[in-house]
């Protein structure tokens, strides 16, 4: 990465390169051009940090076929990590769930240079409202910002996408609204906060790692029972619909929520909480510099939290409810 | 001389012509006067008739006060009589209530005694609630901790299957 301004904010979205949802270029790369001209337009310095979470042998990561694609955008964001294909088979405490998808976004909030800190996923396209407050930096430290994500039809051509496209009720399936206390629907596709509230918070849950739905609510209950404020910043994000996705398959669960490739659907994310270790977000993984611009994390067990640590499960503070935008 | 002439002339059934002035001025104030007189003859009727139709409108007057009065007269017998009702059904309810007094002040304490009970009961109600959802919430707590364990447990048998297997070969 060359950007010439120091970040004002580190975009963290985690991948692999197993076609989860379709190709490459649909899922990682339209969604990934669109943010990018978007905040350029509006002139926002950010970093991009891809964490690559269990590379697939012999499968090109994705970071560089998108250096390959457009060299011009990945050398002037682009701050690419990836962990060692060991963490996840260490670290996993369910074999159906074949992804430790927060563990990994934990490895990109640890590792964030700039002052705020967007947590999204990597086929969410940032919506205009969202993108004007970050422009403008009407941003409190201390303050956790949700966006609603909104669903765009399935199959919907992707080509010059737009905002107005984005915007017309006609392209939406699903226009969802946030709900206080925890506004936690669909958090891990925009969570915004300042870097040290994230550090304080010790990111997302890394203590039950037997499921991969639900993190996002978890952390949501994390946020409220520490006393953070959680303000919806205003407009949305969007998400194309794709096969895979949790809401499009849910159904396919649903005489076995337990077992799908999400975890248990139903484990009780809402009601606990969690104290993770100093080493999260693999804090201790040595890291190495490939000539590339490649940062790897290479395995080591004393970076891995022990297998079970149930002192690290707690229950929530009990918040009094109080206003928020 | 003018007697002569004037008697001459009165012979023949003449009359001097100053005589004749003189006899049709008294004529006409004479008519003058008989129409001012029927003038005040005429505002003379005007005037009784004036008066007549205020005595019949004063008459009419007295007798509808009378009227009144009667109809007055009648309801205050009738407002006497409600009120003399009203009074005895007042002095009942008086004795109806010193009757009632003592019970009214037993039922009194019974319902303050009632509403304490039922303030220890809602107390004791959300005390219980409390309870319970502490209970559930170490309950929820305790799922979890067993799906970690129940989770690590299989890992591990794996992990021990896998590594005897390997180990036999």
């Amino acid at each position: 990465m060359t950007a010439s301004a120091s970040p004002f904010v580190s975009v963290v979205i985690t991948a692999r390169h197993d076609n989860y949802g379709g190709d490459f270029r649909e899922r990682i790369a339209t969604p990934l051009l669109f943010n990018y001209e978007r905040l350029s337009e509006q002139g926002v310095p950010y970093e991009l940090i891809l964490v690559e979470w269990d590379p697939i042998p012999g499968r090109p990561l994705l970071c560089e076929m998108l250096a390959k694609e457009r060299p011009d955008v990945t050398e002037r964001i682009l701050r690419p990590i990836v962990v060692a294909p060991q963490y996840q088979l260490a670290m996993t405490q369910n074999p159906r769930v074949p992804y430790l998808e927060y563990v990994a976004k934990n490895v990109g909030i640890r590792r964030a240079t700039a002052p705020f800190v967007l947590v999204t996923n990597a086929d969410i396209l940032l919506g205009r409202d969202p993108v004007t407050v970050i422009a403008e930096r009407r941003l409190e430290p201390g303050t956790v910002y949700r966006a609603p994500r909104c669903d765009i039809k399935l199959g919907i051509d992707q080509v010059g996408l737009s905002w107005s496209a984005l915007e017309d009720r006609a392209n939406q399936v699903r226009q969802p609204d946030l709900k206080p206390p925890l506004f936690s629907s669909a958090a891990g596709d925009f969570l915004l906060s300042d870097r040290d509230t994230f550090h304080r918070l010790r990111g997302f849950n890394e203590v039950y790692r037997a499921a991969r739905a639900g993190i996002d609510t978890n952390f949501m209950v994390k946020v409220h029972g520490a006393g953070i404020p959680i303000v919806e910043i205003g407009g949305s994000v969007y998400h194309v619909d794709h096969v895979g996705s949790l809401r499009v398959s849910k159904a396919l669960h649903r005489d076995n929520r337990s077992d799908s490739p999400w975890g248990d659907l139903d484990w009780h994310s809402e009601h606990v909480t969690y104290n993770n270790s100093d080493g999260w977000g693999l804090g201790l993984a040595p890291s190495r510099q490939r000539p590339d611009g490649i940062e790897f994390l290479d395995f080591d067990w004393k970076a891995v939290p022990p297998l079970v640590e149930l002192r690290r499960i707690v229950l929530p503070a009990r918040v009094a409810d109080r206003a928020t935008v | 001389m003018n007697k002569t002439i004037t008697s001459l002339l009165a012979a023949i059934g003449l009359a001097p012509a100053s005589q004749v002035e003189q006899l049709s001025s008294d004529v006409r104030q004479a008519k003058t006067k008989i129409a001012q007189l029927e003038q005040k003859a005429e505002e003379g009727r005007g005037e009784a008739s004036s008066w007549k139709r205020r005595y019949e409108e004063s008459t009419e007057a007295v007798a509808g006060w009378k009227q009144a009065t009667q109809r007055a007269q009648a309801e205050t017998e009738l407002a006497k009589r409600d009120a003399e009702r009203l009074k005895a059904d007042l002095e009942r309810v008086k004795a109806d209530l010193a009757r009632e007094q003592p019970r009214t002040v037993e039922e009194r304490r019974r319902a303050e005694a009632l509403k304490a009970e039922l303030l220890g009961i809602r107390a004791r109600v959300e005390n219980a609630h409390d309870v319970t959802d502490s209970a559930n919430e170490q309950l929820m707590a305790m799922e979890v901790k067993l799906d970690l364990i129940e989770a690590a447990i299989q890992v591990l048998d794996m992990r021990t299957r896998d590594q005897a297997v390997s180990s036999a070969r």
